[in-house]
């Protein structure tokens, strides 16, 4: 078993022996790993700047193109703009916890810190989600009794069926999404085992 | 008297183990070698990243192989929730089904690591490369008992893989 061993230990020394690198070939690579650092720091905050801009959108639009008047259509609009805001908050809190997740530490506890973070995403995932989805879309709907007051029929039904198309294709993604981070965490418990298992 | 601590720059650290890093990603993806590229400059980033907390209680290369263990056990996860690939990611690609002989390793020992899972992949190639028991423990959280049992495992896993060719 050892000869086997001692034989793949001299492949693996000659192996690494053919890495060779020049220091033009290592300010390259610096230069690109310069560049991915600053745009994996650009990707945490991908989500937050979407959902801020559509704030942003929804603020601007309430204000000055449609200053609603009835209660029932403010607080809907609360009831859209909240649930965002809310989800903004959330993934704050996330992108926190993401960078908590220490590299540099034993296997066993970064796996441990992963492992914690996939847990607090399905809980965001699960009941959280569906709880802003549907303050979102309650609100929206409270909007249409004043809405009728300005628009036609055929509008409020245009305006209806391309809101239920689009909250179709968002729950289509977040559940897709939702299934890949619950299929890390059951992985990330996986390795954890194997690696904790007393042999 | 104040002890100041002295920093390498990551240009040091990059120039002293890049063969290092890029051994053990080529060992953890199986020989493919544009893949373990990219899984060492993430190791890198993250080398980058956690530069500022390193502290002496471990030596740099301790401290660096753990941040390689690490970064390959989240990587091939991050690989899968990719969305999309670039345009240059899809010629790149391209050029590898071209080009396979300069990508992809096929070597016997890639393919015999390649056939462990992931946490034993990581626990021979720290054995292959030399590190003591008790240093490999350190870096993975698990008492030094534990390795030299798990090891024992692999290396008949290993005997076998070769044996069956």
């Amino acid at each position: 078993m050892d000869k086997d061993l001692e034989q793949l230990k001299k492949q693996w020394s000659s192996n690494k022996k053919e890495i060779t690198t020049t220091s033009e070939a290592i300010e390259q690579q610096l230069q690109k790993l310069k560049a991915k650092k600053k745009s994996s720091a650009k990707f945490h905050y991908g989500n937050i700047v979407v959902l801020a801009a559509t704030v942003v959108m929804l603020v601007l639009f309430f204000y000055f193109l449609a200053p609603v008047q009835h209660v029932l259509s403010r607080v809907g609009v609360g009831l859209m703009i909240g649930g965002l805001i809310l989800r903004i908050i959330i993934e704050f809190v996330s992108v926190a916890k993401v960078k908590k997740i220490n590299m540099a530490d034993l296997a066993v506890q970064n796996l441990e810190q992963t492992r914690a973070f996939y847990n607090f995403r399905r809980v965001i995932h699960k009941p959280i989600t569906i709880a802003i989805f549907a303050a979102y879309s309650i609100g929206f709907f409270m909007l249409m009794p004043e809405f009728s007051n300005y628009f036609e029929a055929w509008q409020l039904i245009v305006m209806n069926v391309s809101y239920i198309a689009i909250a179709s294709v968002l729950i289509w993604i977040i559940r897709k999404d939702v299934k890949k981070e619950l299929k890390n965490l059951s992985e990330i418990i996986a390795v954890k085992q194997e690696l904790t298992k007393a042999e | 008297m104040t002890n100041f601590k002295t920093i390498p720059s990551i240009e040091a650290l990059y120039t002293q183990y890049y063969p290092m890093v890029l051994q053990m990603s080529l060992g953890f993806v199986k020989g493919d070698r544009p893949v373990a590229k990219d899984l060492a400059q993430q190791v890198f980033i993250n080398v980058w990243s956690a530069l500022d907390q390193f502290k002496e209680t471990a030596s740099y290369k301790t401290w660096i192989y753990r941040i390689t263990v690490n970064t390959c056990l989240q990587y091939l996860r991050k690989q899968k929730t990719k969305p999309t690939a670039r345009f240059d990611e899809v010629a790149y690609k391209l050029q590898q089904v071209e080009q396979p002989q300069e990508n992809q390793d096929h070597s016997e020992l890639y393919t015999a690591i390649g056939q462990l899972n992931e946490v034993d992949r990581l626990l021979i190639m720290m054995v292959l490369e030399e590190q003591e028991y008790e240093d490999i423990a350190e870096v993975m959280g698990i008492s030094a008992v534990n390795v030299r049992v798990k090891i024992h495992r692999i290396k008949k896993r290993l005997k076998k893989i070769l044996q069956d060719g």
